[in-house]
């Protein structure tokens, strides 16, 4: 179904506003969304365990007159979409983390020069080659600025194969909105795995005109410039301020979270894509057994849903980030809890290595956490 | 009295004062010996040029003079013969570069070609880090600035999907041969439809002149004070012939500009690697010997001396591959 159905979306024939549920893997499903929000051109280079993006976008995105290039490198595949972007295109590339580390220069050198695309990062374990099985050890590089120059730039986490395909849809739409990078992250188990999915229609509404783009002057206008160098300091600075003032209109504007029987909860465990759907169905059991315990998914890492706090910050609980790593969004957590004057207690728990976290393995966390005091 | 004799037009000689950077080259190019540095300082600080006093009668309006400027300081006009000598039409903006930079030159020749073939709004120019990394401020079309390095590829993300588009980049040798070695090897191995202007001055010009993969056996620079040797350094890279070996190359040509004739030819060259572009879709590769009389620390007239002693000795003119069918006219 997935190439007809793709050819017939992308050319707006008379495809099906919504279609599902089918069987899609994760990485697939990103794959065919991007065909479906419009993909003009995607570069990439093949890593485990993204390799299925590539492979399906070799086979479906030709025949719709649309680019396909397996670039000499991640290198290269980041210059490619930085190219491509510049001249108005819907582009995409993908990888994995240590793929993502070599694309960083030219992530920096795309939000300097404010171009919409979207990176997708099928994650695994490291540092350094460290394993191909699934990790969320890129959270920092991610929502931190990986590359150079402190620049902000919507990062959405997906933890099931409908929301793969859903925030891949929507990736498209704020890196147009905004014109800039936008990054899907997901960790490789997730990307692996095969659910039922429901493509969504596209939605373009409100998008301004790409009248920066360097499609060549043809006469009728001044030449454009897709730049990044801004040699004169307040020059540069004034740039800047403006780059920030749009990541602070994100963060009025684009913050999404799930937040699961979090409100009368003792205890809310906050943990994001596949982590968070285990923790999903820890809370499930320990509720069943009478505990009171919640869920706080943050779906948007950036920007970090500060509103999803905001509720449950008016009484004291505690609080569990559940991570695949040593700890790095628990810093966020701890910092929105202290911004909104909230001293609640806040304990990790991570796995790494590409070891994923079972739902007994968190349930039995929480209890102990509970035996610990505070909570009830 | 009837008017006999064929009437004298002399032609028209302007020297700009204020862009002049007081490089001398014109100095030099003159056949006959008729420019000089003026006593006068401009805002730059250095003695403009002028035209001798009285010798206006001399000039052959042969137009060396402003072919040689880097700057467009000089225009020429051949009333008689209706020819105009200076900077293109498409030019705009004093350049950054040093005096005497060969980089100037090029952007003038690349100019006039754009403007000669009409595709002014077609065309797509990419300028990657380095010396020419500010030249979308000087051809008057649509630019992508690039990363260091990786020009080439930021060239087939705007090509892939826009054939009509006519993308050229513009790199120096630690760009195209250093840094981005892969991505334009790589763009050679998918025959990419781009122009490539490879400005090779052996050195590293922005960062004020260190080692670069083209300088040559012997050379010194700020990281090779004793000169380049095999222990250390390793061996130059004759990068347009390694490109010309590739199947999705279809031109390839080394000119220089050194002087009057010179820049002419590399004119020519320029254009053919365009008319290339549309007729094979492929990668059409022209390098430019170049002089970088500050990373070479030379007078810009020595300088040029130097590319005709030294890095033609080193890399050899010409044309290196033609295309299938023969050189586009």
């Amino acid at each position: 179904m997935t190439a007809v159905a793709g050819l017939e979306a992308a050319k707006g024939a008379a495809a099906p506003a919504e279609e599902g549920p089918v069987l899609f893997k994760g990485c697939d499903a990103i794959a065919e969304a991007a065909i479906r929000a419009g993909m003009d051109a995607y570069f990439a280079y093949p890593i485990t365990p993204q390799t299925d993006i590539p492979e399906y976008l070799a086979e479906h995105l030709p025949p719709l007159g649309k680019t396909f290039t397996q670039a000499n490198s991640e290198i290269s595949a980041i210059n490619m979409v930085y190219g491509a972007a510049g001249t108005g295109l819907r582009v995409m590339t993908s990888s994995s983390s240590p793929g993502i580390s070599l694309k960083q220069e030219g992530i920096s050198y795309i939000a300097g020069a404010e171009l919409p695309c979207v990176i997708v990062n099928v994650m695994r374990g490291g540092p350094g080659l460290g394993t191909v099985y699934g990790s969320q050890e890129d959270y920092w590089q991610s929502v931190k600025g990986g590359g150079h120059g402190g620049y902000r730039m919507p990062v959405l986490a997906p933890a099931t194969v409908q929301e793969c395909a859903d925030l891949t849809m929507l990736c498209f739409r704020l890196a147009d909105l905004y014109r800039t990078p936008t990054l899907l992250c997901l960790d490789g188990t997730l990307g692996q795995m095969w659910e039922n999915v429901t493509f969504k229609a596209r939605d373009d509404s409100g998008l301004p005109p790409k009248e920066w783009a360097t499609t060549g002057t043809r006469g009728r206008r001044k030449p454009n410039l897709v730049n990044s160098i801004i040699i004169e300091p307040p020059e540069l600075e004034a740039h800047n301020r403006l780059h920030h003032a749009k990541a602070a209109l994100m963060e009025r504007d684009e913050q999404r979270w799930e937040s699961y029987r979090a409100d009368d909860a003792d205890l809310v465990i906050v943990a994001f894509g596949l982590t968070g759907r285990i923790a999903r169905t820890a809370v499930e059991a320990l509720r069943a057994a009478g505990r009171k315990v919640g869920l706080l998914r943050p779906i948007s890492l950036f920007p970090f849903p500060v509103n999803g706090f905001r509720p449950l910050s008016k009484r004291l609980r505690r609080y569990l980030v559940v991570e695949m790593n040593a700890g790095q969004m628990v810093e966020d957590v701890k910092r929105t809890l202290f911004d909104l004057g909230c001293l609640d207690p806040v304990s990790f728990y991570g796995r790494q290595g590409g070891v994923i976290p079972t739902p007994e393995e968190i349930a039995e966390v929480v209890v102990r956490e509970f035996a610990q005091g505070g909570a009830r | 009295m009837t008017a006999t004799a064929t009437e004298v037009i002399l032609p028209r000689v302007e020297f700009d004062s204020v862009v002049c950077k007081g490089c001398g080259l014109c100095i030099e190019a003159c056949p006959e010996h008729i420019v000089e540095f003026a006593q006068v300082f401009n805002h730059r600080g250095v003695h403009p040029v002028q035209l001798m006093e009285d010798t206006l009668a001399k000039c052959s309006a042969c137009g060396n003079c402003a072919v040689v400027c880097p700057d467009g300081a000089v225009t020429v006009e051949n009333l008689r013969k209706h020819l105009r000598y200076g900077k293109s039409a498409l030019r705009c903006g004093e350049m950054h570069y040093c005096p005497g930079c060969d980089e100037g030159t090029v952007h003038e020749l690349l100019a006039e070609v754009i403007d000669d073939l009409g595709i002014r709004d077609v065309a797509v120019g990419v300028a990657s880090v380095g010396c020419t990394v500010f030249a979308y401020r000087y051809i008057d079309i649509d630019w992508q600035q690039a990363a260091h390095g990786r020009a080439t590829s930021v060239a087939w993300g705007i090509e892939c999907q826009h054939p009509e588009l006519r993308v050229f980049t513009l790199q120096g040798d630690g760009d195209l041969a250093g840094i981005g070695i892969g991505e334009t090897f790589h763009a050679a191995a998918r025959g990419d439809p781009t122009v490539l202007i490879f400005l090779n001055n052996a050195i590293y010009g922005m960062t004020g002149g260190q080692l670069a993969p083209t300088s040559m056996m012997g050379q010194r620079t700020a990281t090779s004070p004793e000169g380049r040797n095999r222990q250390v350094h390793g061996y130059p890279i004759t990068m347009t012939e390694a490109l010309a070996l590739q199947q999705g190359c279809s031109f390839a040509v080394r000119a220089t500009v050194h002087d009057a004739p010179a820049i002419r030819k590399t004119k020519k060259y320029i254009r053919q690697a365009f008319l290339n572009q549309e007729k094979n879709k492929s990668l059409s590769v022209v390098e430019i010997l170049s002089s970088c009389p500050s990373g070479w620390k030379l007078e810009p007239v020595d300088a040029h001396k130097y590319v005709m002693n030294e890095l033609v000795a080193a890399y050899k003119p010409g044309i290196i591959k033609e295309p299938p069918g023969g050189m586009p006219r």
